[in-house]
């Protein structure tokens, strides 16, 4: 192999190196922007499901006293936004709120009861969906980032390791 | 939304994968949605119009079975080109690693992507050699979807995705309204024992179900046995001898036939050896009011509700299977117990209940 041969080998192995760090890099980045967007989707279908919380919370759904408290529980949510540990508490007392499987059962068969139960459901439902696309995206950017290329060549940049989301978000049963 | 499906088996053939892309469709355009459908299909197979034709597929020994399956730079191309013309909001890709357009459409995508898995096989040598090449567009699926605990365990496992699950939507109602079939209609001493799946393909267990005739006939003589479905029936009827005459081939039946049959019979039964992920065709016939009994795979008995809505008998035993038959056929009132229970327990699986939650995933990954 003449000194052009050597020039073409080395060419190809340094442009090798760079589409691999290229590619390794774009995955950082995107997986970076999926961890954003499950943090701003998750937030977003949590405050949905305060605000539904404390709507119904205005109607007949329940009893005066458990109205109160849960009108106190989503006003909490609110206030805390971006996430924290009042959207667990709110899902405690929408839980106790809400009842049993066979409390669900009987309330389903009164429509305007039913209505308010399934538009609290779906958002519920959501949020669940959210926080765990979320998990998923922030379990996968870790084990893209413990790889060594990523690491070596401080592909993720100044990006702090993404954070699960750990709130008890587990929906009544019957509901959702 | 405009929403792009892609199926990665061809539409020229019947095919559970198929007819649930077809239905979910079918459900999103009817709730106001654009949709598009990629699929294989050859150009002379009548698709409905929302169906774009990715030209022929070959078909392929894959996943334990025959899958008709579109690869090429043909298939890339037409990938790629529908997903430019398509300006979708979001993606749903079903069965993303299958060597097919799904897999094409995974490297081309380059916004949202929601994809369902449906297969509990392991994956296969091929792909995990080349999992390496297809793991970063894997990272593009943002709201992943399984249609079974089984399926989202091996999409956990092979590919590290965690999904939710979203079971297959059955037409409830076609099922619980449709009119009984005269022809395979059971009597009080003529039951009807129905088997549905291809004939030639051992995993669907036709010689299980077979083998099970003799004890079953001789506890009721006037018993039929209905079978229905694709494929070569000789081979698997050859040494039946003299219990021939009780078997009665349909060969391949339609949607409104498979209902009728459903709703006429006295059970069916899912003898199925293995590489069922989910099970549709029980709760089809539970939504038509059939007595189930089948074989005691991870997906069956979940949903059967581990026997609560359908009888179990061991996986490949025939003797085990008589004895779920003849006790089905005996106890008419447990039985009737039974299927009253599993009629009201189906509407979970009704496209009005699973396009919902499809749809709330939509919204989640859209940020909707």
């Amino acid at each position: 192999m003449g000194w052009t041969g050597t020039v073409m080998v080395t060419l190809l192995a340094a442009a090798a190196v760079v589409a691999a760090v290229w590619y390794a890099a774009s995955r950082v980045d995107r997986m970076h922007r999926r961890v954003e967007q499950g943090w701003a989707s998750l937030q977003l279908q949590l405050t949905r499901r305060a605000s539904v919380a404390l709507a119904l919370a205005h109607e007949n759904l329940w009893d005066p006293v458990t109205s109160v408290v849960v009108a106190e529980a989503a006003r909490a949510a609110l206030e805390a936004l971006p996430w924290g540990a009042e959207h667990s508490e709110l899902s405690a007392v929408l839980r106790t709120a809400i009842g049993d499987a066979a409390q669900v059962e009987a309330d389903l068969k009164i429509p305007e009861k039913a209505l308010s139960l399934r538009e609290l459901g779906a958002i519920w439902y959501r949020a669940i969906l959210a926080r765990r696309f979320l998990n998923d995206a922030v379990s996968v950017t870790a084990r893209l980032r413990s790889r060594r290329l990523v690491r070596w060549l401080r592909l993720a940049g100044r990006t702090p390791l993404p954070q699960s989301c750990d709130i008890d978000d587990s929906a009544p049963d019957g509901i959702s | 939304m405009r929403i792009g499906l892609v199926c990665p088996y061809s539409f020229d053939v019947a095919g559970g994968v198929q007819f649930h892309v077809r239905d979910l469709a079918g459900e999103l355009i009817s709730r106001g949605h654009e949709v598009s459908v990629l699929a294989p299909a050859e150009e002379d197979t009548p698709l409905p119009d929302y169906v774009v034709a990715a030209g022929g597929s070959m078909a392929i020994h894959y996943n334990g079975s025959v899958a008709r399956l579109a690869f090429g730079p043909l298939a890339a191309r037409r990938t790629r080109r529908w997903l430019a013309d398509g300006g979708f909001d979001l993606l749903h890709i079903h069965e993303p690693v299958a060597p097919s357009l799904g897999m094409l459409a995974m490297l081309a995508a380059q916004g949202p992507v929601v994809a369902t898995f449906h297969s509990s096989q392991t994956a296969s040598r091929a792909l995990r050699a080349a999992y390496p090449l297809v793991r970063g567009s894997m990272e593009k699926i943002v709201g992943a979807i399984a249609v079974s605990e089984d399926a989202r365990r091996t999409a956990m496992d092979h590919l590290g995705v965690d999904s939710v699950i979203i079971p297959n939507g059955v037409h409830v109602d076609y099922f619980a309204q449709a009119e009984p079939d005269p022809r395979w209609q059971a009597e009080p001493d003529r039951p009807v024992v129905a088997f549905l799946g291809r004939v030639d393909e051992p995993r669907k267990g036709l010689k299980v179900a077979l083998a099970a005739i003799p004890p079953v006939r001789e506890a009721f003589p006037g018993v039929r046995f209905v079978v229905a479905g694709a494929g070569d029936a000789v081979a698997a009827l050859d040494h039946l001898g003299g219990e021939r005459s009780v078997v009665e081939l349909a060969g391949p039946i339609t949607d409104a036939e498979k209902a009728a049959l459903f709703r006429g019979c006295s059970l069916y039964v899912a003898p199925q050896l293995g590489g069922e992920s989910f099970g549709i065709v029980l709760v089809e016939a539970m939504a038509a009011g059939a007595a189930v009994v089948a074989s005691d795979l991870p997906a069956f008995s979940r949903v059967l509700d581990e026997g609560d809505l359908g009888r179990l008998f061991h996986l490949g035993d025939a003797p085990s299977l008589a004895e779920a038959i003849i006790a089905v056929l005996t106890n008419t009132i447990a039985t009737a117990d039974q299927t009253a229970r599993a009629s009201r327990a189906v509407w979970r699986y009704d496209w009005s209940t699973v396009t919902e939650r499809v749809l709330a995933v939509y919204d989640t990954v859209t940020g909707r």
